[in-house]
């Protein structure tokens, strides 16, 4: 089996963009909150992912005036980012199999 | 959720494929209906067609100066003597006649054909008349040949005042590429004559003795 | 807080090539982190410049995140887009120089645009130039619509008018006019072999030597898709037909058009 390293922040963050266009901070705080604090990913590194996301063309990017006054930018999933997160996704979940088979053929430990 | 303000950022790639096509526009603009010419091979092709011929090549140049070509061009049956500037705001800009200042017809057997442009003239300093800048060109059939002699004169009420008489040896003809034999020189005189003439004359071709085989005119 | 510009400068100095508006964005979007994060914060209930130390310690490195975000920024696009600027620049100010030029000519005269020149060229292959027309002295006039191939373009003459020299003899003064056009439909029609094409009576004139060949010259009002020429020649009713032919710089064409008398009179 090959073994397979799968960028798991690009596909976290293009599914949270599936829903709704978010900005950073939301996004930080919406994977934290829907995984129930698992990921507690260290903030800096968002922003690299995004703008690697937005260099693709996976997400594009715009500035909204925030209900404050202040600029915010949003970051919106494109069709090419959702044919991304297709491929993203499919991809975990056959790794994700490929795990669990061989974790089923391990013994139960007490 | 939608913004009513709503301002989209671009990558670099976005930005730059912005830039290149606005670029690509004006270009397109400048070079096409613009008559912007870049090459000067297209002042030569606009000559050309000018005269309803093709297919000529460059057998022989006059150095350049302040950024204009001078030289010939010739296909079988025409010899054209070329001039054109390059002007950074305008390209290669022709000057009458598609940049072919003299055309010479050498559809018609001949051994020698010739022409004769007056480049430029200037007041002599402290004394009355003009020194002028001529180049003499032509093409030169007959192997017999091995002199080019040149007699340029103008006209003077009913006759012609000769402005200056040379001579070129087949040492300074030029072979060019397409197999045959060129001539191309700057001569330079200083004459009474009015500022503004039209040089004329004749050129004959001699043989190694020294005897006339041919003579045309100019 | 000169702890926080430190945090942004630090970030800012390990990406090199960026623009002025991509340094500001970025710096920008950090800051507006920081602020939901500490505005969070002190909603949690810690003082205001704690939760700012705290929610600065939250992004992490500034020289990891600097890294990786210039490893984010391609200087490709940006060199080629600066690139792109400078060659519009350029061109631009030489099509405002040009543009300029070209609108004073305008002004003056108007030339056809390329719909004119398709239809003008269409026009002359489907038929004869309907602009042609005797003049109220002619004696003959006919239409004819012979043609001949020089090199890229055809000349073809499109009418013969013959004018009565003087009353009493039988010697007209042939006009015949000519119109050159490119074989492509697009293409200037070409001028510069027009000196050197002739008409030659079947006879002949003995009036005058000289007379009976060429003597061309530009009708007015021709446009750049084709040329209107005209030739003189003398003419007697025993020519029964006339010989055009040119043949200079390597191009070689001739007819023969006959003299319509008959058809022609007026």
């Amino acid at each position: 089996m090959k073994k397979k390293t799968i960028d798991h922040t690009d596909l976290l963050v293009l599914t949270l963009l599936s829903g709704e266009d978010m900005y950073g901070y939301q996004i930080i705080t919406e994977l934290s909150r829907r995984s129930d604090h698992t990921f507690d990913m260290k903030e800096g590194t968002l922003y690299p992912v995004l703008h690697g996301l937005w260099k693709s063309g996976a997400v594009e990017c715009y500035e909204a005036e925030a209900p404050t006054g202040r600029k915010r930018k949003y970051y919106h999933l494109t069709r090419k980012g959702r044919d991304a997160l297709k491929v993203e996704q499919e991809e975990w979940r056959t790794y994700a199999r490929g795990v669990e088979a061989v974790l089923s053929t391990a013994p139960a430990l007490g | 959720m939608r913004q009513v303000e709503r301002e989209k950022v671009r990558t670099r790639r976005g930005r730059a494929l912005r830039r290149i096509a606005a670029a690509a526009v004006v270009t397109a603009l400048c070079l096409g209906p613009g008559g912007y010419r870049i090459l000067p091979q297209q002042v030569r092709h606009e000559a050309e067609a000018y005269y309803g011929i093709r297919g000529t090549q460059v057998v022989a140049w006059l150095e350049p100066y302040d950024l204009t070509a001078r030289y010939l061009a010739a296909n079988d049956g025409a010899l054209l003597w070329m001039n054109t500037t390059f002007r950074l705001w305008g390209g290669w800009v022709a000057g009458s006649f598609g940049g072919c200042r003299k055309i010479v017809d050498c559809s018609h057997a001949a051994p020698l054909y010739g022409g004769v442009d007056v480049l430029y003239w200037s007041q002599l300093a402290g004394q009355s008349g003009w020194a002028y800048t001529l180049c003499v060109f032509g093409r030169i059939d007959d192997p017999a040949g091995e002199t080019v002699r040149i007699s340029l004169s103008y006209e003077e009420g009913e006759g012609r005042v000769t402005l200056l008489e040379e001579e070129l040896p087949r040492a300074e003809w030029i072979q060019a590429k397409d197999g045959r034999t060129y001539f191309l020189q700057e001569l330079r005189t200083e004459s009474i004559a009015p500022q503004s003439i039209t040089v004329g004359g004749w050129m004959e071709l001699l043989d190694g003795e020294g005897r006339a085989l041919y003579r045309t005119w100019l | 807080m000169s702890a926080m510009a430190d945090f942004y400068d630090e970030v800012l100095s390990h990406i090199r090539y960026a623009t002025l508006e991509e340094r500001q964005a970025i710096r920008a979007e950090l800051e507006g982190h920081v602020e939901d994060r500490a505005e969070a914060l002190e909603a949690a209930g810690y003082d205001r410049a704690e939760a700012q130390s705290r929610s600065l310690a939250a992004l992490g490195d500034p020289a990891e995140i600097g890294r990786a975000l210039n490893a984010q920024l391609s200087p490709f696009w940006l060199w080629l887009g600066r690139a792109a600027v400078v060659v519009l620049v350029l061109f631009g100010y030489v099509l405002l120089h040009l543009g300029m030029a070209s609108l004073i000519d305008l002004m003056d005269y108007h030339e056809p645009g390329p719909v004119q020149t398709v239809r003008e060229q269409l026009a002359i292959r489907r038929g004869t130039l309907s602009e042609v027309e005797p003049g109220g002295e002619a004696a003959y006039f006919w239409r004819s619509g012979q043609e001949m191939q020089l090199g890229e373009n055809m000349v073809r003459l499109e009418a013969v008018e013959l004018v009565p020299i003087m009353e009493g003899t039988e010697v007209y003064q042939g006009r015949f006019i000519f119109c050159v056009y490119h074989r492509d439909l697009w293409q200037e029609a070409a001028q510069g072999f027009l000196e050197y094409l002739t008409v030659t009576t079947e006879t002949g004139s003995t009036e005058a030597e000289g007379l009976g060949w060429d003597k061309g010259y530009q009708a007015e009002g021709w446009f750049k898709s084709y040329r209107v020429w005209v030739c003189e020649a003398l003419v007697v009713p025993e020519d029964t037909y006339v010989d055009v032919r040119c043949d200079c710089y390597g191009l070689q064409g001739q007819m023969r058009c006959p003299l319509r008398w008959k058809e022609g009179a007026l």
